[in-house]
């Protein structure tokens, strides 16, 4: 069977076009969606792509002459290839919205153990159709980084470096899951690719015969949902599941990437993207509420200051990430793991609320997840 | 949602207050409510509202999480609020008497999907549900009259049943199963987008048996059937959120028997629509359905006879959707606190509610 996991669709507040206000008008939406493509959508595609190719690569000369050395080179381009995806995971539009290519990627929650069992069971039977491109059409379990995190880091991943085993199936799966990720990457920068083409077309020109951004709002909308939706993510379940706080007495999920024990760089790395967007995207550039002037600090706006909370949280994810290989039950990692819960709280609020009035977008209270 | 005439006349006519313990009666000069929903009430308060369309929220009730759907008791004036999901409570009320409201729960390893329907006769209620470890959706059978202790279950047809209502004969129930499997322990998370498969499913409550079963076409089986509404002819009107990719036709009609259809609409109205439809509605005719999308800000209207789009309307956040009090038309409500009446090709009548958040469904007591 298969089966995949859009954890986006959990957390979800929608937000829609509400009327035109003076500051709407103000409002540079033209440029945001520029800038935002410029320095946020298409850098943080590239980056993904570049690691993920060199993950593919270093997979396969993994393959071709198993080592320590070389499995130990795989396992720290597959980190970086896994964290590039995290800092554009929560971009849920365009091209990556295709062919389930997010579903495709990152498989988690996982309270079933879904993964492990399919895993095991392609090991176990030697399964030829997860050895090669076939692999894009299996569950979408098998397919990416939690699939990869069990191949290339469990407990008998180490045959990995055995020299005497040279293109051994374990490695061959390694290499086809690399070549998927490497394959969804490159379809989604070729989407972004050209002003004139793909669905950057579609994000440049709002508007008219246009049926994804009806007009020049929306496209803000997309942007600031995903800013939401990356928070959401991040704090309700990355850093709360694993945390047992979804409630009085819950279970505590198993962090993501357990294998490669990644799940609280990953959580940062997920932070730093949407950080990225309200900086780099142009959040920040195109606010338009003037700035109050503090004696020390210079000028201060809300979205700065929302910034600077989700830079000191990653900060505090990597200093937990510091303390303990198992941060999220050993004190006091998990303090400062705990200690991310408010700016995130916060960035959520405050940040997402500021935002959709300066761009005169309503937060809708009735998400679009079943219900 | 179907509901009964003469149980809302007569619920209507009584609904002096929704008395709860600690609120007290409503005075006798309040304005009288037409609708319920539930609600946001400033950041993190939870209750279900009586209210009418001029005058607002004119009575309320705490409830201890978020509410969804309500049902409400032919041939009483009590009603049921349900817990949105995945939660596990649902509010017993009633809204002519002091009585304070009864909280009931679903088993340990279930929680409710946040609709359900009474029997004709009042005495049973039906809820949609989810056996999370089973990876099954169920429909819990309630004695109304012995404080809705469970006393049967029957499979749903499918994974993640949501709304459910009646045809005439009183006997045939109709759930959607909108076929996304999620369990507790992962939040709303779905898991199983690859291989959903919703559907429409026809049951007969004497015996638990699926008597009819149909689905969309398999290249739409990530648009997932969620929400109900039983217009003149039993014709089964239903709303959809799609979970892939494009944008396809989101609402559609079924009579049993035949194949499941999905309203025709230029491409640019269902893309208004944002891929999600949260709640339908059939006015006091059963001629004409609305659609209801708050992604999209947008309303739909339907002739279930020809089929035809015959309206829209915009209204930021717009969810609930219930047949107009006044017999005509239809009660929108959004989460922006907004509350609306609309009609197809009539201009949108509607009033500002600061404070409230509406939820995605909303009932009428009176027609």
């Amino acid at each position: 069977m298969t089966r995949f996991r859009s954890a986006v669709r959990a957390f979800a507040v929608f937000v829609s076009v509400g009327g035109l206000s003076a500051s709407a008008l103000a409002y540079d939406h033209a440029g945001l969606g520029r800038q935002a493509l410029d320095h946020h959508i298409r850098p943080g595609y590239q980056a993904f792509l570049a690691a993920s190719g060199d993950l593919l690569s270093k997979t396969q000369a993994l393959c071709a002459g198993p080592s320590t050395a070389a499995l130990r080179a795989a396992r720290a381009s597959f980190k970086t290839a896994v964290l590039s995806w995290a800092h554009v995971e929560h971009l849920r539009f365009g091209p990556i919205m295709e062919d389930k290519r997010h579903d495709r990627l990152m498989f988690w929650p996982d309270p079933k153990g879904v993964a492990r069992r399919q895993v095991d069971a392609a090991l176990r039977d030697a399964d030829p159709t997860v050895l090669d491109d076939r692999i894009a059409k299996k569950s979408v379990a098998l397919q990416g980084f939690t699939a990869l995190d069990d191949v290339m880091f469990d407990a008998d991943s180490a045959s990995l470096a055995d020299a005497s085993q040279k293109d051994q199936p374990r490695c061959k799966f390694a290499a086809a899951i690399a070549a998927n990720i490497v394959s969804i990457a490159k379809a989604t920068v070729d989407g972004w690719a050209s002003d004139d083409a793909g669905f950057a077309q579609t994000w440049l020109n709002p508007g008219g015969t246009n049926t994804t951004y009806l007009n020049v709002t929306e496209r803000t909308q997309a942007l600031l949902q995903s800013y939401l939706t990356g928070i959401e993510q991040a704090r309700n379940q990355r850093l709360v599941g694993p945390l047992g706080m979804q409630k009085l007495g819950a279970k505590a999920l198993t962090p993501m990437l357990p294998n490669s024990g990644l799940a609280v760089a990953y959580l940062k790395a997920t932070v730093e993207g949407v950080q990225s967007l309200l900086t780099d995207g142009g959040f920040l550039a195109h606010q338009t509420e003037p700035p109050i002037i503090d004696p020390v600090k210079g000028e201060l706006t809300v979205l700065g200051t929302i910034a600077d909370e989700l830079k000191r949280a990653a900060k505090s994810a990597s200093e937990a990430d510091a303390l303990s290989k198992q941060p999220f039950k050993d004190e006091p990692a998990r303090q400062k793991l705990i200690a991310m819960g408010f700016p995130l709280k916060n960035a959520y609020e405050t940040g997402g609320r500021t935002i959709a009035e300066e761009a005169n977008i309503t937060m809708g209270f009735n998400s679009l997840d079943g219900d | 949602m179907a509901i009964d005439r003469r149980h809302l006349l007569r619920s209507g006519a009584a609904f002096a207050a929704l008395s709860v313990s600690g609120l007290g009666a409503m005075a006798d000069t309040s304005p009288r409510a037409h609708y319920l929903a539930s609600c946001r009430q400033g950041t993190d308060a939870f209750s279900l509202v009586a209210f009418n369309a001029d005058a607002g929220v004119v009575n309320s009730v705490s409830l201890p999480a978020r509410g969804h759907d309500i049902a409400l008791r032919p041939g009483t004036s009590e009603g049921v609020v349900f817990a949105r999901r995945p939660g596990t409570f649902a509010l017993a009320f009633d809204t002519a008497s002091n009585r304070p409201p009864l909280t009931f729960e679903t088993r340990p390893d279930r929680h409710f999907f946040g609709h359900g329907v009474f029997s004709p006769d009042g005495r049973l209620l039906y809820a949609t549900e989810n056996d999370f470890e089973g990876e099954r959706g169920v429909i819990s059978v309630r004695d109304a009259t012995d404080r809705y202790k469970q006393i049967g279950e029957f499979a749903s047809g499918g994974i993640g049943p949501h709304d459910i209502a009646f045809l005439s004969d009183g006997r045939t129930l109709v759930v959607a199963n909108g076929g996304i499997d999620t369990n507790p322990e992962a939040g709303r998370a779905p898991l199983n987008l690859d291989t959903m498969e919703p559907s429409l499913c026809y049951i007969d409550v004497m015996t638990g048996d699926i008597i009819e079963r149909h689905t969309l076409d398999p290249a739409l089986h990530q648009v997932s059937i969620r929400h109900l509404a039983v217009a003149k002819g039993d014709v089964v009107t239903f709303g959809c959120q799609n979970e892939g990719s494009g944008l396809p036709a989101l609402v559609g009609w079924h009579t049993r028997g035949a194949v499941p259809s999905l309203f025709e609409a230029p491409d640019l109205v269902y893309a208004g629509l944002k891929n999600y439809v949260g709640s339908v509605s059939v006015d006091a005719s059963g001629g004409i359905v609305a659609a209801t999308s708050p992604r999209g800000g947008r309303v739909l209207f339907f002739d279930t006879a020809s089929k035809r789009l015959i309206g829209d309307a915009a209204l930021a956040d717009v969810c609930g959707v219930a047949p107009g009090h006044a017999g005509a038309g239809f009660l929108l409500t959004s989460g922006q606190g907004d509350l609306a009446l609309a009609a197809p090709g009539k201009p949108l009548n509607a009033h500002h509610f600061g404070g409230y958040a509406f939820d995605n469904h909303a009932v009428t007591l009176v027609f």
